[in-house]
């Protein structure tokens, strides 16, 4: 393309060859025909050269961990990415600039993601940066956005060299203090059941002595004690039997709310984490099962071994980055971020022959108002009622007045329209949507706002999404997770052995009051002896239950304030209601703020595998 | 900064202000015997450069062609003669070179000390205060400049070596646009501008037609289905608009037949 220092040459010179020709002023003709044979020149050179190495460039990538190439990371540890940009032909490019997308999960510690210079054949282009990686997901890395001028900034073109590379965090290994000691003093390992459970089996702790019943083997009597009482008595021993622990982490859209590693799902991800580094110190089995609203998404049988360890936690690292979705959000707000996210990532699916928009469309054609998805309420004053009738008569009388007439004249629509065209073209190529996926996204609101959302979810874009709907509900509430919960809680529960735990690590807060489901699959897990613990990711900043903030006692002074206070009084309200639905069928439920939810949860653990009633 | 080999000679902008300077100095050379004309053009030139204007170069083109016009109204008194050339005038030629030259240099400065790249205005950096004042600094668009260290002995020299080329070609043209035609039906001032449209319209075409088929060709697979998708698009737009507008408006219209039924307060405004 042309930049306007290139534009504004080319017509003053034209224009002055043109009054040279006109006058007929040779040498003055001469000297314009010179600039404009330069102009050319340069032109035909850098177009060329573009053209050549389209094909020869490729870009090699590496992360560093310690000097050593990684694959993997884990969570608030720091890496050394280096990206080269390479050519292979043996034309060179006079001056390219190089940009470096930093992950999304990744915060940029040293170091600058950009680098300019001439690329040659034997010179490539490097970048070197140290980033930290705070949470646990997974660090896309797409590629390099290249921007290719020639030396007197006449002639520009973007390029972007895809190289899509996906690197693991895993979340952190956490020691606690109530937790075992990470440095082995024995070189053993420790035992299978370390943990007291009291029932009898064939361990080699005394648990208790009983009489002697016919068919208990000669071995197992207790001679001093039978010689004592006169009367036979047996031994029994405690059963070493490990703990099996299937976690159900909630992956749905109410934890996924927020910024990616912000939100509840990174809390509840490292909460999992740790107990599940945790169970493996005690060498117990654990197991995973992630359920959204939709479906039970992974399910992992409860084992032991580092390969399944590892398994678990790439899991959870896995889940980690997914992103909320509703069904219809603003496209307002979407659409312009798609297409800013488009312009660095697919610029050749941007350019004006791959992707055109005739600017006269928005007048000829603007978008319907019978297509725009609206839901009003009806209003409850005879006012309002009044109004609506009113302009329901404007609407089908037949002078057809409605807001709908002067789209054709916005200019916010035309750039909106234009926007929207652009960024369906591309995502109708990138999921295949046939070739009448253009024209359906460009008039299916409710589809395109899907198609947007998953867009921006796959590039770790933040998307701004409205937390309420036009009826004022909260969208995010995802009341279909507890049925799902509820059902893989049963099944679990149905297949599973002695001596289980289930730890629930699920946002009940704004689920709503209907736990029924979940309630009776709890129900049947403590009829068999089993132990079932909550865990409620609570948002920071929000005081605990049973905490009062300091300022609470002092009236609101600020809107936000009386927002925010009332937001708390909620979730208090909602988190007294889940306990008291819990603790009818004795369990405990636990709201984990960020800073203690670790070790309160692993002393908890603790307590349930009866490990502080014994004293070693 | 690449893994190149620092130069053995260090070059700086300096060498571009020489160049620029060294242009001005053959465009008075060469029009002596127009001394206020080129007197003209070098002040504008020279107060461009060490000014830093951005429209320099376009000054001194202006200025330039202002010079050969008043000193033409001064010797003939009007423009109805052309003015007599031989085939390969040195002066023109250096007056020419002189030009290319300050141009040249002057943009190739301009991307070293103002910006290189056009200004996007996505990207932003915080212009710190003066001293003493106290409040936020704006946000100004990032000026993309072009580092000095980039520059090479090497670049100075293609550069200088290339610019009597231009003005070659600059002839060559020239004696193209003034080939009389036969038979003379207009003017030969109309037959030249006609021919320099025609030269230009029919090479740029030419030119762009090759680049555009050669882009085609390199297309990955997704820009190629989007090249085709968008054809598709502009030639049945009107039906799918029709066909899809319909689509919508029926799953609009159940969507809200479904939620007026679970909700007696919701309406929908159609």
């Amino acid at each position: 393309m042309l930049t306007s220092r290139a534009w504004w040459l080319l017509l003053i010179d034209l224009a002055a060859l043109v009054v040279a020709i006109s006058l007929g002023l040779g040498a003055m003709t001469l000297a314009c025909l010179a600039v404009l044979a330069w102009f050319l020149g340069a032109w035909l050179q850098f177009h060329w050269r573009l053209r050549w190495t389209a094909k020869s460039l490729y870009v090699e990538r590496s992360l560093l961990r310690q000097g050593t190439s990684v694959d993997v990371l884990w969570a608030q540890s720091t890496a050394t990415v280096i990206v080269r940009l390479c050519n292979k032909s043996r034309v060179s490019l006079p001056y390219v600039v190089i940009v470096d997308r930093v992950p999304a999960l990744a915060r940029l510690q040293e170091g600058t993601p950009w680098q300019e210079g001439e690329l040659r054949y034997d010179a490539p282009l490097e970048i070197a940066y140290q980033i930290a990686c705070p949470t646990p997901g997974r660090l896309r890395c797409d590629g390099l956005k290249v921007q290719i001028a020639d030396l007197h900034g006449f002639f520009l073109a973007n390029r972007f060299i895809r190289d899509v590379r996906f690197y693991r965090v895993l979340p952190p290994r956490i020691d606690e203090p109530d937790h075992l000691p990470t440095i082995k003093r024995h070189n053993l390992l420790p035992l299978l059941g370390t943990h007291r459970h009291l029932r009898p089996g064939s361990g080699s702790e005394l648990l208790d002595l009983r009489d002697y019943l016919p068919g208990d083997p000669p071995k197992m009597i207790a001679w001093k004690a039978s010689a004592r009482r006169d009367r036979l008595m047996t031994k029994e021993f405690e059963s070493e039997v490990p703990v099996r622990c299937t976690l159900f982490v909630d992956v749905s859209s109410s934890v996924r709310v927020g910024p990616p590693g912000g939100n509840a799902l990174t809390r509840v991800i490292a909460i999992a984490s740790a107990v599940v580094h945790a169970n493996a110190e005690q060498r117990d089995l654990t197991g995973l099962c992630l359920v959204d609203e939709l479906a039970v998404q992974t399910f992992l049988r409860p084992q032991r071994g580092r390969r399944h360890v590892y398994r678990l936690i790439q899991r959870l690292a896995d889940a980690a980055e997914l992103a909320p979705v509703t069904e219809l959000a603003p496209l307002g707000r979407l659409v312009p971020l798609a297409y800013g996210l488009a312009q660095d990532i697919y610029p050749e699916l941007l350019e004006p022959d791959v992707n055109a928009f005739p600017w006269w469309l928005p007048f000829w054609s603007p978008q319907p108002i019978y297509a725009i998805p609206r839901v009003h309420r009806m209003p409850r004053s005879w006012l309002g009622r009044v109004w609506l009738g009113f302009r329901r008569w404007l609407r089908e009388s037949p002078l057809g007045i409605h807001r709908g007439r002067f789209f054709r004249f916005a200019p916010g629509r035309h750039r909106m329209y234009r926007l929207r065209k652009k960024i369906a073209a591309i995502l109708a190529v990138r999921y295949r949507l046939g070739p009448a996926g253009l024209a359906w996204l460009l008039e299916d609101d409710v589809a395109c706002s899907d198609y947007v959302q998953e867009f921006l979810a796959e590039h770790q874009v933040a998307a701004p999404l409205s937390l309420y709907d036009e009826q004022g509900r909260y969208r995010f509430g995802s009341p279909a997770k507890i049925d799902r919960l509820g059902k893989a809680l049963l099944g679990s529960v149905l297949r599973g052995k002695e001596n289980e735990l289930y730890v629930l690590l699920v946002d009940l807060l704004e689920a709503g009051p209907h736990l029924e489901p979940l309630l009776k699959a709890v129900r049947v897990a403590r009829a068999r002896h089993h132990q079932v613990q909550v865990i409620c990711p609570w948002p920071p900043g929000v005081p605990l239950p049973g905490q009062a903030s300091r300022s609470a006692e002092a009236p609101p002074r600020a809107l936000q304030e009386f927002l925010a206070r009332a937001s708390a009084a909620r979730l208090q309200q909602a988190y007294h209601q889940v306990q008291e639905a819990f603790a009818q069928l004795g369990v405990g439920v636990i709201a984990a703020p960020e800073d203690q939810a670790v070790s309160l949860i692993l002393s908890r653990l603790h307590k349930l595998r009866g490990w502080q009633r014994s004293i070693r | 900064m690449n893994d190149a080999p620092r130069p053995a000679v260090q070059v700086g902008p300096i060498h571009y202000q020489i160049l620029a300077a060294a242009g001005l100095t053959l465009i008075l050379l060469a029009q002596l015997d127009q001394i206020l004309g080129a007197l003209l053009v070098v002040c504008v030139g020279l107060f461009g450069l060490v000014g830093k204007m951005r429209a320099a170069p376009l000054f001194v083109l202006i200025a330039f062609a202002a010079s050969k016009i008043g000193n033409a109204w001064a010797r003939y008194g009007s423009f109805n003669q052309d003015t007599f050339r031989p085939l390969l005038d040195p002066n023109d030629l250096l007056a020419a070179i002189g030009l290319v030259a300050y141009i040249a240099a002057h943009f190739r400065l301009q991307s070293l000390s103002i910006h290189i790249l056009p200004v996007d205005p996505r990207q932003r950096q915080e212009q710190p205060l003066a001293k003493g004042r106290w409040g936020h600094g704006r946000f100004v668009p990032v000026q993309q400049k072009r580092d000095r260290r980039l520059l090479t002995a090497h670049e100075i020299a293609r550069f200088v070596l290339a610019l009597p080329f231009w003005a070659l070609i600059g002839q060559a043209l020239w004696l193209i646009i003034v080939r009389p035609w036969t038979p003379s039906v207009l003017p030969d001032r109309v037959h030249r501008l006609i021919t320099l449209a025609w030269l230009l319209i029919v090479g740029t075409l030419i030119a762009g037609t090759i680049f555009a088929q050669w882009r085609r060709r390199q297309m990955d697979r997704a820009a190629a289905q989007g090249y085709l998708q968008d054809t598709l698009w502009r030639e049945t737009r009107r039906e799918q608009r029709r066909i899809f507008r319909w689509l919508t408006w029926r799953r609009l219209h159940e969507r809200t037949r479904q939620t007026a039924t679970s909700s007696p307060h919701v309406g929908s405004e159609r």
